[in-house]
């Protein structure tokens, strides 16, 4: 226990001194979400799903975060620490990879829940953010996208062998994913044969479960089943690649 | 002399690669045992089946009494390391390094006392990534050591380092074996193994082809002397014991040979009144005994 709690502490302490990471999965975000929120205003507009731009926005960038975090941020520490030695050198002194794996997990727990913080705090507080309709159901979705994307995160840790190539194939999973995703245009006003790629991809799945129960559409079973799933598919597929080494 | 690592029999492959094949050795409480050979030999995978960090194919490995894959965790808390290319995070903080280690070893080692002892006392706020070579050498050593191993493996500690801390890590090295705790040393340096360790395994091809000190590893490959002397008939050093050989080459004397052949050639010169200014012995290495065991030169 106190193994794993000092490394989540001193995870913690890394991420906070790691510009790239707080820019991008908290900084750049924010900034990029004020625009939008000052563009498009809180009046419901059939474009929106029905609701006003502050309302749509809000939680498909908090969404937006956990994709960031999982795409980028923690594949590329991880990738780093393996090409490294890092991970080497912890279980050379008794640390199992399990236990590094789950302060990671942690440690991408709060930075998310820091960054979806900041940005329905700055909604609410200029922005005329409504509170969210079914907000058990907004914290279910963020905690099983978190999860989900975490494990997905480290199977591509596990299949890339250095922290450069995590950190090519990451931002080219996010932006592939982000603008037909939702959390760009919404999907309404996307084509429709845009539309149906975007059904098979997670970050498509993972905003919309974090956006339905905030704007009063309930709970979205099937988008977290599939989230679950892509959580099940990548936790197991990284389990094989880390015996097999 | 007690032992405390004894290896049988080690086999390891990776697909069809052999890495290990057959290794066998035993470390004495205390010493600093050496495994010496070029890239790729086998050694870093032979000392890492010995910390449980491998799993081995086939033999027998006891470490402190214990089987490194049985008893990982318990035997983790008793070793120190300090692993091949391994690295820390950038931003972490040599304080943090070291209080983390010991958390993560469960120890109560005093870590501001232990980078102290290691000299890195004024080194608590700096970076990982901030220090130099031989710094971060010397925290690595002081992290092996957290915990008061009674063994440590040290891999590759001197690849990298600028001559100069290549000499103060080995003045650390012998630092922590008269702590009491022994050494094992993986090292393609001749030079280091030489200096530093009472033994030495030869690993070539993922077998041991000698094992011995230093000293008596060179004396096998013998020893050769060199002198100008005009007029002087060379034949009749040939009846010397210990001689092998002697040749003349453009006016130039070489005799090579066994034992104390330098006083005895001196000896005969001496009392025939010759005094050559360009008297030369040249002592074998351990370079010239790897070429004599495999047939085959360092670098090939």
């Amino acid at each position: 226990m106190r193994a794993l709690r000092t490394l989540t502490w001193t995870e913690l302490k890394l991420v906070a001194r790691e510009p790239v990471t707080l820019v991008f999965s908290l900084a750049f975000p924010v900034m990029l979400l004020v625009l939008l929120l000052e563009v498009f205003g809180n009046q419901p507009d059939e474009a929106f799903r029905g609701v006003g731009g502050t309302d749509f926005y809000v939680p498909a960038y908090a969404a937006s975060v956990i994709a960031a975090v999982g795409l980028i941020g923690l594949p590329v520490h991880v990738a780093g620490y393996k090409e490294r030695g890092v991970l080497r050198r912890l279980r050379a002194s008794g640390v199992s990879v399990a236990t590094v794996l789950a302060t990671q997990v942690v440690v991408m727990v709060v930075v998310v829940a820091v960054g979806a913080a900041l940005m329905v705090v700055l909604g609410f507080v200029a922005y005329d953010l409504a509170a969210p309709v079914a907000a058990a159901g907004v914290v279910a979705a963020f905690l099983v996208g978190a999860l989900a994307f975490a494990a997905l995160g480290f199977l591509m840790a596990a299949l890339l062998p250095t922290a450069r190539a995590a950190q090519a194939v990451g931002l080219l999973l996010f932006f592939s994913m982000f603008f037909i995703s939702g959390a760009g245009p919404p999907r309404d006003i996307l084509p429709d044969w845009v539309v149906s790629i975007g059904d098979w991809l997670p970050m498509t799945h993972l905003v919309t479960a974090v956006q339905d129960p905030w704007i009063g559409l309930g709970w979205n079973g099937g988008q977290l089943v599939a989230l679950v799933v892509l959580l099940v598919v990548s936790a197991l597929g990284s389990i094989g690649l880390a015996r097999g080494e | 002399m007690e032992t405390i690592i004894e290896v049988s029999d080690l086999h390891k492959r990776y697909g069809e690669t052999v890495a290990v094949d057959g290794i066998g050795f035993t470390v004495h409480r205390g010493e600093i045992f050496g495994l010496l050979g070029p890239n790729g030999a086998g050694k870093t995978t032979t000392v890492e089946a010995l910390q449980g960090l491998r799993r081995r194919d086939r033999g027998r490995v006891s470490v402190l009494g214990l089987d490194p894959e049985a008893h990982g965790t318990e035997l983790r808390r008793r070793i120190g390391s300090q692993l091949q290319a391994s690295a820390l995070p950038d931003r972490l903080r040599v304080l943090e390094a070291a209080e983390l280690f010991a958390a993560v070893g469960g120890t109560d080692t005093d870590a501001g006392a232990l980078l102290a002892q290691w000299g890195l006392a004024d080194k608590h706020r700096a970076t990982f990534s901030s220090l130099s070579g031989g710094q971060k050498q010397r925290l690595f050593i002081a992290l092996a050591l957290v915990g008061e191993p009674e063994v440590v493996f040290l891999d590759e500690l001197t690849t990298g380092l600028d001559p100069q801390a290549r000499r103060s890590t080995w003045d650390l090295i012998r630092q922590v074996r008269e702590r009491g705790t022994t050494v094992v040393l993986v090292t393609h340096f001749m030079d280091e193994a030489e200096i530093l360790c009472d033994r030495v395994a030869i690993v070539d091809h993922g077998r041991i082809v000698a094992l011995d000190t230093p000293a008596a590893l060179t004396a096998g490959s013998g020893l050769d002397l060199s002198f100008t002397a005009p007029g002087f008939d060379p034949a009749s050093l040939s009846s010397l014991d210990g001689v092998e050989r002697v040749t003349v080459e453009e006016g130039v004397v070489r005799v090579r040979g066994h034992g104390p052949v330098a006083v005895r050639v001196a000896g005969v010169l001496w009392r025939a009144g010759i005094e050559p200014a360009d008297f030369r012995t040249h002592h074998p290495d351990l370079e010239e005994a790897f070429l004599a065991l495999t047939g085959r030169s360092w670098k090939d």
